[in-house]
């Protein structure tokens, strides 16, 4: 039945001038208005992307699992298709909610499909090189709290959050940014095992908001 | 037999995550099998517990090719098995959609990484595995097409069907597919059953893995014929799909011969208990799968059937 849904919802999709495929993340982390693009596709989604007022675009490297994702086929099939992910999982934010409409109108206008008044877009931050995200990884299970809200800013060495273990009342460790940067994706979910995704962070001083 | 913690990962509210692992023989790595990865692979981890009894009787009989080492690690998940729960504890991937990991990586990533470590390098590597789609399969040996593929080798566990199947993208993540690309000889063996324990079929592989060592020279083993198995592309299964939802009813079981026209499934109104539908065989064929829930979505393909051969 799942292929069959995937089968329809291509089929129904198919032919779109532009699709905006709209992630809340998991349940786990909470991420800042961000576009997520295959390097595959980069060329044609990067100018739609810069339209949908979000604060981030992250162009990603290829991945073959990546090519089972809808937004994968559709780019495939000649339909530009952004993947957003903001918030989230299973939660409303309505800041990000109002802040993603105004680019979808964004988006309408410069398709011609709406001819209404749109908002300023926000510049967002590019990210193409990978080098250029560090994730940070629970080096040990327990519970994690955090320190920071996702969207700040940080130094290295400055501090994100805690592992405690609450049987015990004990610091098992300081999770630290391991580089200055911009905090754009941590953790909610506070039970981590090891290895469990903490927080990611863009390197600030390689970031930049224009393409060369 | 040496039995040993091959992978560890340290837990603060319950026991330690531990992969365990069942060496006989030594030197050359030989042959590994890998049992349940997922926390309903009950079948799975029982095939692994009668290879691991059967192989300590061969070893203490001395049937242990010299030089040769056999590796059994009957789960890889314990924690899901633990909790009765398919996929991982607390966010639900799979691990055998995480391979060949990443000892950096999220928590499956490092457990797939930490048991790639264990397993490659070995000349043959079996997978006890499961499908993803919840029934009963005639049992047989699966491998992806890679290239590195060996039917002939495959052939000799003696299961009634070798299926050969192209990968998609989300295979390339798979232990079966790595292990190939990682020139191992990987075969996925698949028996009747996941959830429920089935001796017969569990009984069948244990045959099969053994015969297969003997016939490479790992184990001194005269063992059951088995079948000459039929090659068959898993494109060429017919798939039955239900017309309708409702309450599933198969009239077969997988292995079984069924003519064209034969009636193989019914599906009834869950409310009014009048048939929705019924399910026909289009041709000749034998039973490879048949679903075994209660209940069944519009569109599900809830038999599989393999053509018998012009």
């Amino acid at each position: 039945m799942n292929e069959y849904l995937a089968a329809e919802i291509i089929r129904d999709l198919d032919g779109s001038d532009l699709c905006v495929d709209i992630h809340a993340s998991n349940i786990y982390l909470t991420e800042i208005p961000q576009i997520r693009i295959n390097e595959l596709h980069r060329e044609i989604l990067l100018p739609y992307a810069r339209e949908a007022n979000v604060d981030f675009i992250w162009v990603h490297g290829a991945s073959t699992v990546l090519e089972s994702t809808l937004a994968y086929s559709l780019n495939s099939r000649g339909v530009p298709t952004l993947v957003v992910e903001m918030g989230v999982g299973m939660r409303i934010t309505k800041a990000y909610g109002d802040q993603l409409s105004d680019g979808l109108f964004r988006l309408m206008h410069k398709l011609g499909i709406w001819t209404g008044p749109v908002e300023a877009a926000r510049s967002p931050v590019i990210s193409t090189d990978p080098g250029e995200v560090a994730f940070l990884n629970a080096p040990v299970s327990g519970i994690f709290v955090k320190t920071l809200s996702h969207g700040a800013a940080v130094r290295e060495g400055d501090e994100i959050g805690r592992i405690i273990d609450p049987l015990q009342g004990v610091l098992l460790c300081r999770v630290t940014a391991p580089a200055d940067g911009w905090l754009f994706t941590i953790r909610e979910y506070p039970v981590v095992d090891q290895g469990s995704l903490l927080a990611r962070i863009l390197r600030r001083e390689e970031a930049h908001t224009d393409e060369a | 037999m040496k039995r040993e913690v091959l992978y560890e990962i340290k837990a603060l509210y319950r026991d330690d995550f531990r992969v365990t692992g069942f060496t006989f023989g030594q030197g050359e790595k030989a042959m590994c099998v890998v049992g349940s990865m997922r926390g309903n692979e009950n079948q799975q981890l029982f095939v692994c517990s009668q290879l691991v009894r059967r192989l300590s009787e061969l070893e203490a009989d001395g049937r242990i090719t010299p030089d040769k080492r056999v590796l059994v690690l009957p789960c890889v998940n314990p924690y899901s098995i633990n909790i009765k729960k398919r996929f991982w504890s607390i966010d639900n991937t799979d691990i055998n959609r995480m391979f060949p990991g990443y000892d950096q990586g999220e928590t499956t990533q490092r457990i797939a990484a930490g048991v790639f470590d264990i397993v490659k390098k070995y000349t043959y590597g079996v997978q006890l595995a499961s499908f993803y789609m919840p029934g009963a399969f005639v049992p047989h040996v699966r491998m992806m097409k890679t290239g590195y593929e060996n039917v002939e080798l495959a052939k000799q566990f003696g299961l009634p069907y070798v299926v050969l199947h192209a990968p998609r993208p989300f295979d390339t993540t798979t232990l079966n597919y790595n292990w190939q690309i990682w020139e191992t000889n990987a075969f996925s063996v698949y028996t009747t059953n996941t959830a429920r324990v089935d001796r017969t079929s569990a009984r069948q592989a244990v045959e099969a893995i053994l015969t297969f060592m003997a016939k490479q020279g790992l184990i001194r083993y005269e063992g059951e014929a088995g079948c000459v198995s039929r090659v068959i592309e898993s494109e060429r299964f017919i798939s039955l799909r239900a017309e309708s939802a409702g309450f599933f009813e198969a009239l077969v079981k997988p292995g079984e011969a069924v003519a064209a026209g034969q009636l193989l499934a019914r599906i009834w109104d869950p409310y009014l208990s009048t048939l929705r539908c019924g399910l026909y065989a289009p041709e000749n064929c034998t039973v490879a799968f048949v679903q075994d829930e209660d209940m069944t979505y519009e569109s599900t393909a809830v038999l599989k059937l393999i053509p018998d051969e012009s």
